[in-house]
């Protein structure tokens, strides 16, 4: 009796073991673009908390959380056996940076110093728990694949270090331990700008942590928090700071920020470049990364030499980078890993197309947070996370990425050549599009060139915020025929592929009689001819079947679209892994009690027998 | 002075707080430290977008030219363009207001009439174990933190008791209606009603403390007067002392609480609207109040002044109806 039920006691754990294997692992794809969408439908629902979100995840109002950020909901959801937690690096990061226009900040050394003094596994291990956040020496993370450079300066936490530093610079201490300069009179006091605690408790206390460390070197510094507003007026409009603490997250596939970061000419007034970095060298390797490359192998060159300069300057230090955490429930397949998003979230196109249920490879529904407030639907000014993860759904570009390198792929457009020509004595590059034959908008209108081409010209004329530099070097475009368009750029630079070919693509026969684009809400106006449509009208994968904005938006799949699926498979017979699973634990529910009573009952009898 | 010069006195007085509170309102925002930009720094948005977000938004005009504008678009009824929806905020103040209404409104209801009553039953009965039960139960709800017990009450009745019963005791964790909605009217109302209760509980149990001590104060006070005495002596019913004359003297300080609370019914309540992502009033403006979203901001607390300076004018005049005492 005892051997069967060890039997059945190894058999459940194996089981339970194998099934969690299972449900956990993510499919590999390799190769893009593929097709969909596989799912009837997708609801995204809004929660205005994390404590709602959890609560509704876990209790299986959705299906698919992101965002996660605090560890203690990183723990609750770990331990939910429903779940599968995902954790992808992404392309965010927490810098600390110095006023290089200001003494004693100005003096490179020192800057170095005090990057050696930013406890980073301090911050990581005891604001996060360890598990939220990775410490950070890059300013171009690894998420950057080919973009990053593992070979520059780095200014691990070392106050030894730091000491020395400013030792060979000249620094000294008085007799009462405090940091005199190298004209032997003492410091300024510095402040250190931060968040308040009530407005951001962790940069509050990472600012903390960090002038406290700057403190035991014996320099006079104050921890001066700010609301967030008055921060970025201080730091940004005015320039009046020393040291500020401060996050930035969705850079892109491409380390384009650095330009904005450190060229010169954006250190002006609510320009980037707050540490006022002036390089000529910078400049000059960042002009070429951002407009004079010709190949990404140029680009990468400039780049990588830029990101040794911008280390050694120690203008802006990193300090961590936020993990993507993401909680699905178990019994989904076909998520895809985007390098530097994560599996859902906004930019997590590839996901949206190929996500299925298990055992029912067409078909189904999900419901997925929407992350935050989905202030509008329109696509020319709703650029923000949350309303970028239902429109990308919506419409299409000319181009996709690969998830996995970055490496640029055909879409609407099925492919390209680039030819570089002289107008005069300036270079312009003339890229020339084959369109996909039946791609088709939601109305079933076919989508042609003439949309392409009013799409660029109507985004560039109306100057919308959001596109001015994807197509600022936009000289001409013209549609030969309908399945032919060209764009004639200035300049021949490898980004102008990539930034004619990732604006949004709009329906000319929609947006022709639109009077002011600004307050144009196409989602909540009715199509002119198709009832049951709206204004929403584009070539992507889902269709915008109905919305109650502030409460949930839901997308039902594109019967037309051109990357549908060859043949729908009929649902596959018989018990999926989610009823295999429930029976198993059903059984496990059953068998374990009879287990543990009939354990006890041989034990109590045996102690009754000995005592006979 | 007559009723009807008083009534014009009070109109003209009406009208000067409203430009007061119009003019106010547009300089404050602008004091304020930050501006809008802040939360469109991100590497998607360079220097040259966002100068272009401050020339659509108006935002690079002279300070005297964005005045006039938002004058026009008060006097319009649009309130203005919201900077980050780019909507007309008068459309998004009326897709909330029904919801901040239900909430804010049926909460007031019930809190009054249950603040009253237990209030009444207080004073009434001064030193008795319902007066004991009524001040303690009314100074403990009182200085609960809203989100504490917001947040309570939703993963109790939301997450904890669903997953213990099986479903049988199952609310909302967020919204006003389920996602999708029910199609037919009778139980689309209910489902609004199963969204309801939550959040409004939580603004009843926090709100109906402060017109129970409040009452049964003004109560205890009216028990101790001569008219009072002299009913008894008179032998009235008990329940008409308390509800005929008790009650009634201390009507007009109640109408004023009342009337104080309605703009509450429109602002809505920030934090519960938050906890149970309610689609209101109070969460759109606080949102915007983060974002620095001008246009929602003035039109929103012009909307609010415009109940509460109205309200105040209404409990004034109808204090003659309820005091006799009082004459213009």
């Amino acid at each position: 009796m005892f051997r069967s039920y060890a039997v059945l006691l190894i058999l459940c754990v194996t089981l339970n073991t194998f099934h969690m294997w299972v449900a956990s692992s993510v499919p590999e794809i390799s190769k893009y673009p593929i097709n969909g969408p596989r799912l009837d439908e997708i609801l995204f629902v809004y929660h205005a908390t994390p404590e709602a979100a959890v609560a509704a995840i876990r209790k299986g109002d959705i299906d698919i959380l992101s965002d996660i950020f605090r560890p203690s909901d990183v723990h609750v959801l770990s331990e939910d056996l429903n779940l599968n937690i995902t954790f992808s690096q992404q392309t965010h990061y927490c810098y600390v940076a110095f006023n290089t226009r200001r003494e004693p900040l100005n003096d490179k050394q020192f800057r170095k110093a005090l990057a050696h003094l930013i406890p980073r596994e301090e911050i990581a291990s005891k604001l996060f728990e360890g598990i939220v956040v990775t410490p950070m020496l890059y300013e171009t993370s690894p998420a950057f694949g080919r973009w990053h450079n593992p070979n520059v300066a780095t200014y691990p936490y070392n106050p030894t270090r730091a000491r020395q530093i400013l030792a060979s610079g000249g620094y000294g201490w008085d007799k009462d331990g405090k940091l005199i300069g190298p004209d032997s009179k003492p410091l300024r006091k510095v402040s250190f700008i931060s968040p308040t605690q009530e407005e951001a408790p962790t940069s509050y206390e990472i600012a903390k942590l960090t002038v406290e460390e700057m403190k035991k070197i014996g320099l006079e510094v104050y921890q001066e928090p700010l609301s967030f507003d008055s921060l970025l007026t201080k730091v940004l409009t005015e320039r009046s700071f020393d040291i500020y603490f401060l996050c930035v997250s969705n850079l892109g596939k491409y380390p384009r920020w650095l330009y904005d970061y450190y060229h010169s000419s954006l250190d002006v007034p609510d320009g980037d470049n707050t540490p006022g970095v002036r390089d000529t060298e910078l400049d000059r390797l960042l002009y070429t990364f951002r407009f004079e490359s010709e190949t990404e192998e140029e680009g990468e060159r400039a780049v990588w030499r830029a990101q040794e300069l911008i280390a050694d300057l120690a203008a802006r230090v990193p300090v961590y980078s936020r993990y993507q955490i993401e909680a699905y429930r178990k019994g989904l397949e076909g998520m895809v890993e985007h390098r530097g998003v994560g599996y859902f979230t906004s930019g997590a196109f590839w996901t949206y197309l190929n996500l299925s249920r298990v055992g029912l490879p067409a078909g189904g529904k999900v419901k997925v947070d929407v992350g935050g407030r989905v202030r509008t639907l329109n696509p020319l000014y709703g650029s923000g996370a949350y309303e970028q993860k239902i429109i990308t759904l919506i419409y299409d570009s000319l181009l996709a990425s690969d998830p996995k390198t970055g490496e640029i792929v055909p879409y609407l457009a099925e492919g390209w050549k680039l030819q570089n020509l002289m107008v005069g004595k300036s270079k312009v590059q003339k890229i020339t599009f084959k369109l996909a034959r039946n791609a088709t908008w939601h109305d079933g209108e076919t989508l042609t060139s003439a949309d392409i081409r009013f799409s660029m010209e109507y985004l560039k004329q109306n100057r919308v915020p959001a596109f001015i530099s994807s197509l600022e070097r936009v000289i001409n475009v013209s549609d030969p025929d309908p399945y032919t368009l060209e764009v004639t750029m200035n300049g021949t630079s490898f980004f102008n592929l990539i930034d004619v070919g990732g604006i949004v693509i709009i329906p000319k026969h929609i947006w022709k009689d639109v009077s002011d684009w600004r307050t144009f809400q196409p989602d909540r106006e009715p199509h002119p001819k198709v009832k049951g449509l709206t204004k929403m009208v584009g070539t992507g994968p889902f269709i915008l079947a109905e919305e109650k904005p502030g409460e949930f938006w839901r997308l039902r799949a594109n019967p037309n679209y051109f990357k549908r699926l060859p043949a729908v498979k009929t649902p596959v017979e018989g018990v999926g892994l989610e009823e295999w699973s429930l029976n198993l634990r059903t059984f496990s529910l059953i068998a374990v009690p009879i287990l543990l009573v009939s354990i006890g009952y041989l034990i109590l009898r045996r102690r009754v027998s000995t005592r006979i | 002075m007559g009723f009807k010069a008083y009534v014009a006195r009070r109109l003209v007085n009406t009208v000067i707080i409203v430009f007061v509170t119009v003019t106010l309102q547009f300089f404050i925002f602008r004091i304020m430290p930050g501006n809008p930009l802040a939360h469109f720094i991100s590497p998607n948005f360079p220097l040259e977008s966002r100068r272009a977000l401050m020339e659509m938004w108006g935002l690079d005009k002279p300070m005297h030219e964005q005045f006039i504008t938002y004058l026009s678009n008060l006097l319009t009824g649009k309130l203005g363009i919201s900077f980050i929806s780019q909507r007309y905020v008068i459309d998004e103040v009326l897709e909330r207001l029904p919801n901040t209404i239900l909430l804010m409104g049926s909460s007031t209801i019930l809190m009054i009439v249950l603040g009253i009553h237990l209030g009444v039953l207080a004073g009434s009965r001064r030193g008795s174990k319902s007066d004991l039960a009524s001040v303690t139960f009314g100074l403990l709800t009182q200085g609960l933190p809203v989100f504490f017990l917001g947040l309570l009450l939703m993963l109790t009745f939301s997450y904890y008791l669903p997953v213990a019963t099986g479903g049988l005791i199952n609310f909302p964790v967020a919204g006003t209606v389920s996602r999708p909605p029910p199609a037919d009217l009778p139980r689309y109302f209910m489902d609004v009603l199963w969204h309801l209760t939550l959040p409004m509980v939580t603004l009843v149990i926090i709100s109906f403390g402060g017109y129970t001590l409040i009452v049964r104060s003004l109560m205890i006070d009216v028990m101790a007067q001569d008219y009072i005495l002299t009913a008894k002596a008179k032998g009235l019913p008990e329940r008409s002392i308390i509800y005929g004359h008790g009650l009634r003297s201390i009507l007009p300080p109640i109408s004023t609480m009342v009337g104080l609370s309605l703009s509450g019914i429109v602002g809505g309540a920030v934090i519960t609207e938050t906890i149970f992502s309610w689609h209101g009033i109070g969460r759109y403006l606080y949102e915007a109040v983060l974002q620095n979203d001008y246009p929602v901001m003035q039109g929103t607390f012009f909307l609010l002044s415009m109940v509460t300076i109205i309200a105040n004018l209404v409990v004034d005049l109808i204090y003659g109806l309820l005091d006799p005492r009082i004459r213009y």
